[in-house]
């Protein structure tokens, strides 16, 4: 993809202001031109239009990051938290008020890096939450330094002779730690993104989307083009009831498969609660 | 021995019903209308056979404290007990098994450590439990018996009690209890037939029992908590306990979290969704929870941490209790970061602090730390609980029409309290931050900015002292030797002034649940008022002390006690006995 | 060197003396079946009758035994000894080990088969503890029956009138003479104490003891039916060798000692009113009650344990006060 300027990227979203979602449009983002960001917010503010979520009952959570901002570029109650810990936040905000639409956004060294420890338990406690981890395989906001889901080699200021870690996989980790709804998308696909945070929002249950999300200033190894040359939507026919199959599949990086790998519904959170409040009336 | 107070430990391992021991112990003697005090210690390995002791005081007097030594105390387990000897008063009494299985060798015998000044007595506690009940069990009862013969208690206060504890169980469950119970007084009866008198007024009315962390759970459940999230530690996690059993059957919920990060993160996403939510961790946990509170600090989010305070620093001494959290509660975090800090000093105030900590934290948007330590939070204790505090006193600032038209979250005011609106309200949406952030809740870190929005938070701390109760003043108003304290210690110290009293050393206490923020008018007169002040606590540093010093320009005298025990009352009236005669001089 | 000394009495605590003060770093341990500091028997009746206080029973004060190094277990008995191991087992299964060991058990009132089975209904006065119980019940007893011989039988006939008790003293012997045959006023014993206003009945036992309303009902072998308050009654004073039963150590009434005070076992010794005493003379065993004994005896115990060779020798008589007359006696033989 080629690069926008940034007035280029302000005039769009000057228009969009006037498109269909700008009731969800707030404070213009701070994000780097052809940052891949944008299409994880303009997803965003689709999915709220499409499915109507009022702004006072829309609550979106992040942590801390480049992706951390989103909060302040969409019209609802947000909570821009601490580093790593957006999860257990938005988790306190949807047990104590479970009619809020809660979402939460990070980044990759936000999500399964410093918070890397909160993710598993909320996707195996089935909480009512929608969580778009935009990765970009680096921590862009301190300028530069190698993430959790770098790959091995990458040089960077803190990783000078090369990473030397392999990298996570943030689809199969949510796959492993049994999240119902798992996808991965591309922030080239625009149309892809909107579908699925729609998709991911009507989940009743912990749903997860894997947004590779390049970032076209720090990351010189992980970039669209590298992206856009491994991608490919997958299988046809792909059964997103079979969770091992979505794992192989999720694991692969040649290609580097996209689409809805895994989504199963069974009683979120908030339906076992009821259960156990109910079965204490009597 | 004509007795009005009597203080029995009984000491054994699992199994051995030692905490069943001292609940059946003070149950009938709440009953019956007697002050009681328990302390349970159990060992921080668990092993299956890990000691514990149960430690119930009880008088005809209100206590403020386990006091000073042991009258009594019930070895169930020859070797485990040998330490609590030390304990045992001079002229004081102890029983012993003399029918475990097996040989036991002289330095592991209970027995063989006993000194003349103190009593043993042989009780074959097994043997008898087994005839009553076929089985182990029992074996506490058999000591309850035994007990009650020597201080000549009436036995059917036991009776009931069994009763009430086994009444849902079979009852031939109940009866072979009783049978050991009467086995152990018969057997006392019989070998040991002169005994001591404990004089009951049988007028009172039974008392009501409770412990710290129950008095914060149901304090807290009383006052509209709607969620809890928090990580299981010593001593803290029965306040989850109770919460995870009640919150659901209100329509809230307790969620145990992955970590006290996670638990404080969750506490404050349902602040921010309106409801009152709170965590109960210790030392550890707190420590951990430190960004997070900044974040409740910079975000003006409400959060309630309660902190039952263990032995430290690092995992420290997870079953032993010191008060060495009051730094890290009070300053602990990044940045000028003011929060309020509260600290009970018995259950009675568990139950109406944790209540004022809510109205506090919803009303002026700050996080606040309770702290309650290990003696209180799982000693027992009888009480009165007042349950008629005004729920109106505090409320959240909503925002006027007006001020929804063109919403300002972190609006300036006078009081430095901002309109708060929640998810799910209409007419205005905000979003907040841990960045430095405009009126409006977008970051911003602009050099006026900073300094307006920093002395906002800090005003806050200005305008409720309005809503603070005032300190305490006890003892002798005339009195030249002042002392100053804070959490349980204050117990020990009360008695340790009845002592100084009646070697004629007058005193005068100052004590507030209030740690920060303070009247601090009335604690300046206090100190005028005084020729020498006393400041007992238990860590080495003297943190109270320094926050005085501080805050007061006073030179105490400092009583630091780095404890793994509640402080002896006898080693603050030693205190102030030496204070006194200084005086004099 | 651990010296384990089973009896807290005067026997007992007197080698336990004896062996610290001779030898400083011996281990000493005494335990007895006591709750009390070792403390002046003979003294109970003057203790009874208010005549002295409680702390002047005192024989031997922690004070002492601190200073002496001595370690005292009250309260506590032996069940059993095993002299090749060396080792002895206490009432609540503890063992310990000794070098030397000394039984000074002491003796005790005690029933016969006839009496036995009203044990709950008989009181004694034999220990502090006795004496503390009968102190709280003194009050309220106007009629007392005692039933036994020897002269604490004698003393407790005494202080019981003293206190203007009313006295029934049952004997099984033709005239109450408590066994001091030996007495330097022989045949005046009966008549003065019924002068005293002693009711004493002859040729007759106890066979049967009831709880009625307000005390007891006593039968006697002659039938007479007797009511009362309280009942003291033994048959005989007995050494209490209990913890030897199961052991080698000789016995016969008594343990049997030489005139070192050695028993039958190695490194075991016996001292006091438990030992029967091989008596070069008489070429016989013979049981040495009384406290001039005692001290003595526990004296030798404990020289010899460290070591030496001493001998006892025979004490001839003792001295007691009876209602202001001086009695001079060498009794039970």
């Amino acid at each position: 993809m080629s690069f926008l300027s940034k007035q280029t990227v302000l005039d769009e979203f000057k228009k969009a202001k006037e498109s269909k979602t700008k009731e969800w449009r707030d404070n213009l983002p701070t994000w780097c031109p052809g940052c891949g960001h944008f299409t994880g917010l303009h997803g965003l503010y689709e999915a709220a239009e499409r499915l109507n979520i009022p702004p006072k009952d829309f609550v979106v959570v992040s942590g801390i990051g480049c992706s951390g901002r989103f909060p302040f570029f969409i019209k609802g109650f947000g909570l821009h938290g601490l580093h790593g810990r957006a999860i257990p936040i938005a988790t306190g905000i949807k047990v104590a008020s479970p009619d809020l639409t809660v979402v939460v956004v990070g980044g990759d060294g936000d999500g399964v890096g410093i918070g890397g420890g909160h993710f598993p338990h909320a996707a195996r406690s089935n909480f009512n939450l929608t969580y778009i981890l935009l990765d970009n395989s680096i921590y862009g906001l301190t300028k530069g330094q190698i993430s959790p889901t770098s790959p091995m080699g990458m040089k960077s200021g803190t990783s000078p002779y090369g990473n030397i870690a392999r990298p996570l996989n943030p689809t199969t980790l949510a796959l492993a730690y049994g999240a119902t709804f798992v996808a991965r998308t591309f922030s080239r696909e625009r149309d892809m993104v909107s579908e699925l945070i729609t998709k991911a929002i009507q989940h009743k249950g912990f749903s997860f989307i894997h947004d590779l999300s390049p970032c076209v200033v720090f990351n010189k190894v992980v970039t669209y083009d590298s992206v856009n040359d491994a991608s490919a939507m997958l299988p046809e026919g792909h059964d997103i009831l079979d969770r091992s199959k979505a794992m192989t599949l999720a694991e692969s990086t040649e290609p580097i498969y996209q689409g809805l790998f895994f989504r199963e519904e069974v009683p979120s959170f908030d339906d076992h609660a009821k259960q156990v409040r109910d079965g204490l009336k009597d | 021995m004509k007795y009005s107070e009597i203080t029995i430990r009984f000491c054994g391992i699992a199994g051995d019903g030692i905490v069943a021991s001292g609940k059946i112990l003070a149950g009938a003697c709440a009953n019956i209308g007697l002050h009681v005090m328990v302390n349970n210690i159990y060992s921080a390995e668990i092993r299956g056979l890990g000691k514990s002791s149960a430690t119930i005081r009880f008088s005809t007097e209100k206590l403020y404290s386990m006091g000073d030594g042991l009258d009594l105390l019930v070895g169930m387990m020859s070797k485990e007990s040998i330490i609590d000897l030390r304990d045992v008063k001079v002229g004081g009494n102890v029983i012993y098994d003399t029918s475990t299985i097996g040989d036991v060798a002289e330095e592991d015998s209970l027995a063989s450590h006993i000194t003349p000044e103190i009593q043993g007595h042989g009780l074959p506690i097994k043997k008898l439990a087994n005839e009553a009940t076929g089985t182990n069990q029992g074996k506490n009862l058999v000591a309850i018996g035994a007990i009650c013969y020597f201080y000549s208690l009436p036995p059917e206060m036991f009776i009931d009690q069994i009763r009430s504890v086994f009444a849902h169980k079979e009852e031939h469950i109940i009866d072979i209890n009783i049978k050991a119970f009467n086995l152990g007084y018969e057997y006392f009866r019989e070998n040991y037939p002169l005994n001591n008198q404990f004089e009951i007024d049988k007028r009172s009315e039974p008392r009501a029992l409770t412990s710290g962390n129950d008095a914060i759970a149901k304090g807290a459940i009383d006052c509209g908590l709607k969620f809890f999230a928090g990580y299981p530690i010593t001593p803290a996690t029965k306040i989850m306990e109770i919460a995870a059993k009640e919150l659901p059957k209100l329509g809230g919920w307790t969620l145990q979290m992955e970590d006290e990060i996670a638990a404080i993160g969750a506490v404050l996403g349902a602040w921010f969704a309106g409801k009152r939510a709170m965590t109960a961790t210790s030392g550890p946990g707190l420590s951990l929870m430190s960004e997070m509170i900044n974040m409740s600090v910079m975000a003006e989010i409400p959060t309630i941490i309660v902190n039952v305070q263990r032995g430290g620093p690092s995992t420290g001494l997870p079953t032993k209790v010191e008060q060495g959290d009051l730094n890290i509660a009070l300053y602990g975090g990044a940045g000028d970061s003011p929060r309020v800090v509260m600290a009970p000093t018995n259950s009675e105030e568990c139950y109406s602090g944790i209540q004022l900590a809510f109205d506090i934290a919803e009303k002026y948007q700050t996080p606040v730390i309770f702290l309650s330590d290990l003696f209180l939070g799982q000693r027992t204790e009888t009480v009165t609980i007042k349950e008629n505090i005004d729920r109106n006193r505090c409320t959240r600032k909503k925002p006027t029409p007006e001020q929804l038209e063109n919403f300002q979250r972190y609006q300036i005011t006078d009081d430095g309290v901002s309109p708060l609106i929640v998810p799910g309200e209409p007419g205005a949406v905000y979003s907040t931050t841990g960045l430095e952030h405009s009126v409006t809740g977008n970051p911003n870190y602009e050099e006026d900015v900073h300094s307006m929005m920093t002395a906002k938070r800090f005003r806050k701390f200005e305008s409720m002292v309005e809503d603070l109760p005032e300190a305490d003043i006890l003892g002798e108003e005339t009195a030249d030797i002042g002392i100053a304290g804070w959490g349980s210690t204050i117990g020990s110290i009360l008695e340790g002034m009845e002592i100084a009293k009646k070697q004629g050393v007058k005193t005068k206490l100052i004590k507030s649940i209030m740690i920060h923020p303070q009247h601090e008018d009335s604690f300046r007169k206090f100190f005028a008022s005084c020729k020498k002040i006393i400041v007992p606590e238990m860590n080495y540093q003297g943190q109270y002390a320094a926050l005085l010093k501080s805050r007061y320009g006073i030179k105490p005298i400092e009583i630091h006690i780095p404890s793994v025990n509640p402080v002896s009352p006898l080693k603050i009236a030693q205190k102030i006995m030496e204070t006194s005669s200084e005086l004099s001089q | 060197m651990k010296h384990v000394i089973i009896g807290a009495g005067v026997a007992g605590i007197t080698a336990a003396r004896t062996i610290k003060e001779q030898d400083r770093e011996a281990e000493v341990v005494v335990i007895g079946d006591e709750l009390f500091l070792p403390y002046k028997r003979y003294l109970l009746s003057e203790f009874l009758s208010n005549s002295i206080k409680r702390d002047e029973l005192l024989f031997f004060s922690i004070g002492m035994l601190k200073e002496l190094g001595i370690k005292l277990r009250k309260g506590e008995h032996v069940k059993t000894i095993e002299p090749l191991k060396k080792l002895i087992k206490l009432h609540h299964n503890e063992v310990m080990h000794y070098d030397k060991l000394l039984i000074a058990t002491g003796g005790s009132p005690s029933l016969g088969l006839v009496l036995r089975p009203y044990k709950k209904h008989i009181s004694f006065y034999s220990s502090l503890y006795d004496t503390l119980v009968l102190k709280e019940k003194l009050p309220e007893i106007r009629k007392c029956i005692v039933f036994g011989n020897g002269v604490s039988c004698l003393d407790l006939i005494c202080m019981l009138r003293n206190l203007g008790k009313q006295v029934t003293y049952i004997t099984k012997e033709e005239q109450a003479t408590f066994a001091l045959n030996e007495y330097d006023f022989e045949g005046e014993l009966h008549t003065f104490l019924e002068e005293k206003g002693i009711e004493i009945i002859t040729e007759d036992q106890i066979v049967l003891i009831e709880e009625s309303d307000n005390g007891y009902k006593v039968e006697t072998i002659q039938q007479k039916m007797l009511t009362t308050d309280i009942v003291f009654a033994w048959d005989y004073y007995k050494p209490n060798i209990a913890c030897i039963e199961d052991s080698a150590i000789e016995k016969k009434t008594g343990i049997l000692v030489n005139v070192r005070l050695e028993t039958s076992e190695k490194d075991i010794y016996a001292a006091g009113d438990c030992v029967e005493i091989y008596h070069p003379c008489l070429k016989n065993y013979w049981i040495n009650f009384g406290l001039p004994n005692a001290l003595e005896q526990g004296k030798i115990a404990g020289k010899n344990m460290l070591g030496q060779n001493e001998e006892y020798k025979i004490q001839e008589a003792i001295v007691f006060n009876l209602m202001g007359k001086s009695l001079k006696a060498r009794w039970w033989k």
